[in-house]
């Protein structure tokens, strides 16, 4: 640590202190008033249903009495006031008082969550103590969608949150999290997910075992997490025990799942064969279908031999789940413990993939005195998903290129696979082949323990120290083996059988991969609450953290085998073994590194009769990712707010208001997570090799990167304002927040001319501005014995670029003043009819297609210079989503809870290819809409003449917005209907509770998307997809 | 008791956290696999290590085995539009050629820079070993030799470009103007000149040797038209008689075949590879599956069409010709260049046969293709690891003819190296008819034709046709199998700078005729 840096902060926590500290102290010095007159008050506390609120808090000016078990009281005034009423979970009331009285109050109940006690960064706060941006859901709203993955189900649930769910893929559907929008270009865009204050993975949890989620937003709530807070920060905590008899729950769900939407292909073979021959002579392609084969395929009787074959329907289809979780909870006077097991069994749509997860949690706390509180959390999870050697996209577009002339097996009932029809039609691999090729299995093994000590020295003050290891193992392996397919109309004419041809496996043998990860963190913290007077509260935080990381890895391969069914490395001969082997098959290659973190932090706090609030934040951080010089960076936050609401003044003007809270804030936060030795100068020697003899590999040594040393943390400044609003009774909820989010000296890799002949360097250079508005809304009421609720919310974040050292042209583009990897595209102008390609015409030339022919595609000539060149490429909007929103119902009545929930992104556009869109992409069909493909005579504008993927008139033109298509959606997300059974049906079963549902998920989706899923988060461009699924589910909570 | 409790654990506490935080070395953390840059260049071995790091650079983009995919802009063969592995290939022959194109275009330019920048490197950094001069000028001169390929390659690409002689240590010194293409060519010769000096004078075996860099020099005064400082470098080599030609043509394009020394002795400088861990692609690719599967370039009928019959002859003039069957009795080399539609794949010693992607044109590419690695699945043919050859000696001898064709006209010297190469072992056509080909033109055209054939689908063309300056008149006529004309106006004999570069280097100044 820099002693010169170290001193700074004290210094600035001293001023902060400060500045705190002496109006707190002017205040204190203010005597209060004494008067001889006594007004004796008592009475008792109801509640709006009738029975009595106990321990209800009655205040009048700077004294402050109970109410006992009974909700009675008694107490003494000094002079004629206003006296407030108020307990947990109810709104206060206010009356003043004269003389003498016997009351008897009622408090309406008040589920505004005011009270509510929320995470926030190493402890806890009132809600309405709150002055930065935060927004929580509990677990009991995520479990409402019964999908598989904790992380999705926080889809909608948060305002300025985007969770963007690749697809339905089993293990495979960990979801793009996105807080305000895209903070950077250089580093993670992910933000800190904390698992009980430790960073973790949410992907892996149970979402059973969640209590609740805090999601920090702006920079006030975020800062104390400093460096790694700039994309937002995740707060999960698991559940706990709660004193009282134990109780053990168990929850199952049977969720069944089919997919969303599926290209319509053209499953008719003498028709694909047709239009294929008119694609590949205007493709100029040699290979055509003879007219025989067309015929035999026309007439044919048998259609093992000649199928129309529809591949999407073969392979895709429903899929069940199930999921079980069990816990038991309870606790005694001095400790609370929660024990709860998960399992999930996840089928996929198509086959071939297993995915199964186990979970355990075990919370457990201790007091060992009054003064000393221990405790544990550990989580642990295994999961276990087995798949075809080929996945994801890689799997869909193989089903997609299969086409409809052969299935997957021979005709002759031998259980041969197919590989295609003919030798020279267009193809990939056979779908059937994957499975023939082999598997991959990952079991994922991961540990998050901690173990935490409270100790209470004296009142107001508690020190947390909380050591915890997070351990990450995982086991990779690939299995292929040797193979046999065959044409399926193509005979040896040797051997009379059907023509042996196959791709084979792509990395045979066996791969096998072991990774270890170990995170370990230590931090202590001291948290202190007091009050001043009666009206000054004041908190102050201090703490200290650490965080290391390591990963290191093993990679072997070895490809022949005498068995080759054998899946163990054993089994296999030593000869070509290879180590750290690498191909797009296989995960990337892990980098064995290491980094570590260190910070001290705080806050400090104080309001003033719970009206006015300010909080200043504090994170001093070193990481090891930067060289020594520049390591330690500052982030500070300030914010503030006032409840208005408790003027009298607001109180007379709004008097329907029961809170009008108004919030401010600015901080700063940081982002460090780029590569781990950007700085250091070293020669790479990591598969430099050049073999001088042809018999052996010299190693060579090799600067690749030009590095800068100065490299510093990336910053971004927010600037949040708010407010929140509730309307006596919940009749109306509204929060809105405002915020500008600009991230400077963005981490990137710089733009250097080419003939520096080094890659890029990451320094510090950029800046980029998110602003948005988050609104949510909603309104409760009850109407005889029905109660409900709706609810809505909408965010928006604009990207803008401020600054890039060079701006980027492709079909994305990097400029200033336009959002980041914008789209940049020619802009598709229709069809070139036959007139249009007539000499003399008037239609600007086309650079990338200069000898047009009828039915390609035009473009739009956008400097009118006649020429179509890179000039006429424009910005077009749909890289962002203009906005996102999610509206719900909540209706109940008697023991049925009835809830649904649309969701849904809007102004989003995919440019997407290939499967599914270009048609005879190796051989894929095309979807039906090409019947009206341009022809002469049908002189479409919409379609262009039918081609062969990769034929130029088309091709040339990927780049523009003729790919572009428009992904906004409105789905139903999830609806759910539960019945919640009778206490005194259960007790003879002696249940303590029962509920049942049904309930489903992605039922009906509004988009101009089709043939997929506008839900994806893909980055190659290609159009095909594992499926999403819709997912309709049944299930049962039981309490013993 | 409970005061006790607070007490041990706080004391507890804070020893762990004492404990943890007073470890200086905490945030040190350094990377377990590469070597720093403060501690190298201290031993012999640092300067092999360092110097088998340039020769690394050579595997990249079109310095390697990838510049078989330049003949995509001659006539000789179509770009399949599914290569992605240089994007945009077969759009800078049909007119794509502009700033804006990434890809390709921007490979050409970038891979030798570097290769110049690990030269600039080494060059600077080599005496810090203090090794003994003799010993180190040899090292040096390999590397300006390797230096001056890559220059040469920016010259033939984009005429004048940034000349850097140093390794850059401040970002800002990178962004200067191009020098001309006279300095660029004075520079290339000065690293030629000293190569030649110190190279040792034997068969190449992986590193530069005297002749690869006279082969080379000899190349670039060609591509200046110098014939006569060309012609002395030639018949050095020439009189030197170490390199002689290969026993067997279809062996110079096999991993075998290379190893051979019959066939070895024809090698003059090639990229080198080794499988399993230094092959063309790691994963999936490499010439056998590119070429042999994926018909990433596929040779055009015109190209095939321009063989000789076995005698010699044009096919209308030759007995041998028979219109069913056009394409047997031909020129041999054919059938080591291309496989023709009724051929299949079959593996010599297996006889498995092999499944390849169908070709636009009809013709695919038998040259690099081993037919001993069949199947072509990729867990097989990722083994790719053909040398790829910048110079061979039948290169001499036809840059021999050439050259003394255009000093001194068709005399008995020209004939008797072209009929070297044409009478090479396992060819054997006859000599030249040189009555047909007897005037300086007619023969000069001869020689063209015969440095096509040889030569076909080793890269080599696109150069060779700007060299002629004839691009512009032939390209025109190629068309693609979809109709497409090929483009190629004036100002594309060089190619254009990409916006991308222009923007990083504000100093650089666009090429005429793309502004």
């Amino acid at each position: 640590m820099v002693i010169s840096t170290k001193r700074w902060v004290f210094y600035a926590v001293c001023a902060a202190a400060w500045c705190f500290a002496s109006p707190v102290a002017r205040a204190v010095g203010t005597p209060i008033a004494q008067t001889q007159d006594v007004i004796h008050l008592s009475g008792q506390v109801l509640s709006s249903e009738g029975g009595p609120v106990a321990g209800a808090t009655i205040h009048y000016g700077g004294a402050e009495a109970s109410a006992d078990q009974n909700g009675r009281f008694t107490m003494q005034l000094a002079t004629a006031g206003n006296v407030v009423f108020s307990a947990i979970g109810h709104t206060s009331k206010t009356l003043r008082v004269t003389q003498d009285t016997v009351l008897t109050v009622v408090l309406d109940t008040d589920e505004s969550q005011l009270e509510e006690i929320v995470v926030v960064g190493y402890g806890v706060q009132r809600r309405s103590n709150v002055s930065g941006s935060l927004a929580t859901v509990d677990g009991k709203t995520l479990t409402e969608r019964p999908v598989p993955n904790a992380a999705n189900m926080l889809q909608g649930r948060i305002p300025g949150l985007q969770v963007t769910q690749p697809s339905g893929e089993p293990g495979r559907d960990n979801p793009s999290l996105l807080i305000r929008g895209r903070g950077t270009f250089g580093g993670s865009i992910n933000p800190l997910v904390l698992i009980d204050g430790i960073a973790g993975d949410l992907n892996a949890l149970s979402p059973d075992d969640i209590e609740n989620i805090t999601v920090l937003k702006d920079a006030s709530s975020a800062a104390i997490y400093g460096s790694r807070a700039a994309n937002g920060v995740i707060l999960v905590t698991t559940k706990s025990g709660k004193a009282g008899a134990t109780t053990v729950s168990y929850r199952v769900n049977v969720g069944r799942h089919t997919p969303t939407d599926l290209p319509d292909f053209i499953t008719n073979s003498a028709e694909y064969m047709e239009m294929y021959n008119q694609a590949a002579e205007r493709s100029g392609i040699e290979f055509r279908f003879k007219p025989e084969w067309i015929n035999a395929y026309r007439n044919a009787t048998d259609r093992e031999q000649y199928p129309n074959f529809d591949a999407v329907d073969y392979y895709i289809n429903p899929a069940t789940t199930h999921n079980h979780n069990l816990s038991i909870s309870g606790g005694g006077e001095k400790n609370t413990f929660n024990l709860s097991l998960g399992y999930l069994d996840q089928k996929a749509m198509i086959k071939g993939y297993d995915f199964k997860r186990y979970n355990a949690l075990l919370n457990y706390t201790n007091e060992l005195s009054d003064y000393v509180k221990v405790g544990t959390v550990v989580n642990a999870t295994y999961r276990d998903r087995r798949e075809p050697p080929f996945t994801g996209e890689n799997m869909a577009l193989a089903i997609y290129a299969s086409g409809p002339l052969y299935g997957p097996f021979l005709p002759d009932g031998s259980g041969r696979v197919v590989s295609r029809a003919y030798q020279q039609e267009g193809r990939n691999r056979n779908p059937q082949e994957y499975y023939a090729m082999g598997n991959q299995l990952t079991r994922d093994y991961r540990v998050n323990a901690q173990a935490f000590v409270d100790v209470k020295p004296f009142k107001d003050l508690v020190w947390t120290t909380k050591i915890a290891l997070n351990y990450e193992d995982q086991f990779y392996k690939m299995h292929q083996v040797p193979y046999d397919a065959y044409l399926s109309q193509e005979m040896d004419p040797q051997t009379g059988d059907y023509k042996h041809s196959t791709f084979g496996p792509d990395v045979l043998g066996v791969t096998d991969q072991y990774s270890k990860a170990l995170t370990p963190t230590i931090y202590s913290v001291l948290n202190y609450n007091t009050q001043f007077g009666t009206d000054h509260n004041f908190s102050a935080l201090g703490g200290y953290e650490q965080v290391s990381y390591s990963i290191q890895s093993l990679r072997g391969r070895r490809i022949s085998s005498v068995y080759p069914d054998l899946t163990d490395l054993g089994g296999y001969l030593p000869s070509g073994e290879s180590l750290y082997f690498n191909h797009p098959r296989l995960p990337g290659l892990i980098t064995p590194s290491e980094w570590a973190l260190q910070s001290v932090f705080g806050r400090i706090g104080y309001n003033y009769k719970e009206k006015y609030f300010i909080e200043s934040n504090l994170r001093y951080d070193g990481t090891s990712k930067v060289s020594p010089e520049y390591r330690w960076g500052v982030f500070p936050s300030f914010s503030g707010a006032w409840i208005a609401s408790k003027e009298d003044f607001v109180q007379e003007v709004l008097p329907w208001a029961s809170q009008l809270k108004l919030r401010a804030s600015y901080g700063i936060l940081g982002n460090q997570d780029v590569g781990t030795y950007l700085y250091q100068n070293n020669l790479d020697i990591r598969d430099v090799y050049y073999s001088f003899d042809n018999e052996e590999l010299t190693s060579g040594a090799v600067v690749n990167v030009f590095r800068d040393q100065s490299l510093r943390w990336e910053s971004t400044s927010i600037f949040n304002v708010g407010f929140d609003f509730t309307l006596k009774n919940r009749l109306l909820e509204v929060n809105f927040d405002w915020f500008n989010k600009t991230a400077y000296n963005i981490l990137a890799q710089q733009p250097v001319p080419g003939s520096l002949g080094l890659g890029k360097p990451t320094t510090n250079d950029g800046k980029m501005r998110n602003k948005g508005i988050e609104l949510a809304l909603a309104h409760y009421n009850q109407i005889g014995e029905v109660s409900y609720s709706i609810n809505g919310m909408i965010s928006t974040a604009r990207n803008e670029l401020l600054h890039i050292r060079v701006p980027e042209y492709g079909s994305r583009i990097k400029e200033i003043g336009q959002p980041y990897d914008a789209h940049y595209l020619y802009v598709w102008d229709g069809i070139f009819q036959e007139e249009d390609v007539l000499p003399g015409a008037n239609v600007p030339a086309h650079e990338l297609n200069p000898n047009p022919r009828a039915g390609d595609l035009k473009m739009k000539d956008i400097n009118g210079d006649g020429v179509v060149n890179s000039e006429d490429r424009v910005v077009v909007d749909g890289a962002y989503p203009n906005y996102m929103y999610s509206f719900g119902l909540h209706v109940g009545y008697k023991n049925f809870n009835l809830s649904a929930f649309f969701q849904g992104v809007e102004g989003l556009k995919n440019r997407v290819e290939k499967w599914g869109i270009d048609p005879f992409e190796q051989g894929t069909s095309p979807t039906t809409e090409w019947r009206n493909a341009w022809t002469p005579e049908n002189r479409s504008n919409e379609l262009p003449g039918i081609y062969v993927a990769g034929y130029p008139g088309v091709n040339a033109y990927k780049a523009s917005t003729y790919y572009l298509r428009d992904a906004s959606y409105l789905r139903l997300k999830n609806v759910m209907l539960s019945y919640e059974v009778p206490a005194h049906w259960l007790q003879s079963a002696k249940l303590k509770g029962a509920q049942v549902y049904v309930s489903a998920d992605n039922v009906f989706t509004i988009t101009d998307y089709k043939g997929a899923d506008p839900e994806r988060s893909s980055t190659s461009g290609n159009f095909a997809q594992y499926p999403q699924a819709k997912i309709f589910n049944i299930g049962a909570n039981i309490r013993f | 008791m409970k005061g006790i409790n607070i007490l041990t654990f706080a004391t507890l506490i804070s020893c762990l956290l004492l404990g943890v935080s007073c470890n200086k070395d905490f945030l040190d953390k350094n990377p377990p696999n590469s070597v720093s840059g403060e501690i190298f260049w201290t031993s012999q071995q640092d300067v092999e290590t360092a110097l088998a790091g340039v020769y690394y650079r050579l595997q990249q983009n079109f310095l390697g085995y990838e510049r078989v995919y330049m003949e995509v802009w001659t006539d000789n063969a179509f770009a399949d539009p599914g290569n992605t592995n240089q994007p945009n290939l077969g759009q800078m022959a049909i007119g794509g050629l502009s700033p804006g194109l990434g890809g390709a275009l921007v490979n050409l330019y970038e891979t030798p820079y570097r290769l110049i920048a690990s030269a600039n490197y080494f060059l600077d950094n080599v005496d810090k070993a203090a090794l003994e001069e003799q010993v180190v000028n040899v090292y040096k001169a390999e590397i300006r030799f390797l230096r001056a390929l890559a220059y040469f390659d920016l010259v033939q690409s984009f005429g004048g470009v940034v000349v850097y002689r140093n390794f850059l240590s401040e970002l800002e010194d990178a962004r200067i103007p191009k020098s001309s293409e006279e300095e660029v060519y004075a520079f290339i010769h000065e690293d030629l000149d000293f190569a030649i000096e110190h190279l040792p004078s034997e068969l190449y075996k992986g590193h530069a040797v005297k002749g690869s860099a006279q082969g080379i020099k000899a190349r670039v005064y060609m591509t200046q038209q110098n014939w006569s400082a060309a012609r002395i470098l030639l018949e050095e080599i020439i009189s030197d008689n170490t390199f002689s030609l290969a026993d067997s043509y279809d062996d110079l394009f096999t991993s075998d075949g290379q190893t051979k020394s019959s066939v070895s002795r024809e090698i003059m400088f090639a990229t080198q590879y080794l499988a399993p861990n230094s092959v063309h692609r790691r994963g999936t690719g490499g010439l056998d599956m590119e070429l042999g599967w994926f018909a990433l370039i596929q040779p055009y009928r015109n190209l095939v069409d321009d063989y000789e019959m076995k005698d010699g002859k044009r096919p209308e003039e030759s007995a041998h010709y028979r219109a069913e069957k056009p394409y047997e009795n031909r020129d041999p080399r054919l059938y080591a260049t291309v496989k023709l539609p009724d051929q299949e794949w079959v593996n010599p010693i297996t006889g498995e046969t092999g499944e390849l992607y169908n070709s636009y044109t009809g013709f695919h590419t038998k040259k690099w293709v081993d037919l001993r690695r069949i199947p072509f699945v990729t867990a097989t043919a990722a083994q790719s690891d053909q040398d790829y050859i910048h110079l061979r000696y039948a290169d001499i001898l036809l840059m021999y003819a050439e050259v003394v064709n255009e000093l001194d006209g068709p005399v008995d010297a020209v004939y008797k190296k072209l009929d070297l190469v044409r009478g090479r072992t396992g060819v054997d056509l006859p000599e030249t008819d040189r009555a047909k080909y007897g005037t300086k033109d007619k023969l000069r055209d001869y020689i063209r034709h015969e440095r096509r054939i040889e030569f076909a689908l080793e890269g080599h063309r696109y150069n060779d046709l700007k060299r002629w300056r004839i691009a512009h008149t032939l390209l025109p006529t190629v068309k693609t199998p979809s109709g497409v004309s090929y483009v190629f106006k004036e100002h594309n004999y060089r190619l254009p700078f990409s916006i991308t570069e222009l923007d990083n280097n504000p100093q650089l100044e666009q090429n005429e005729g793309y502004r």
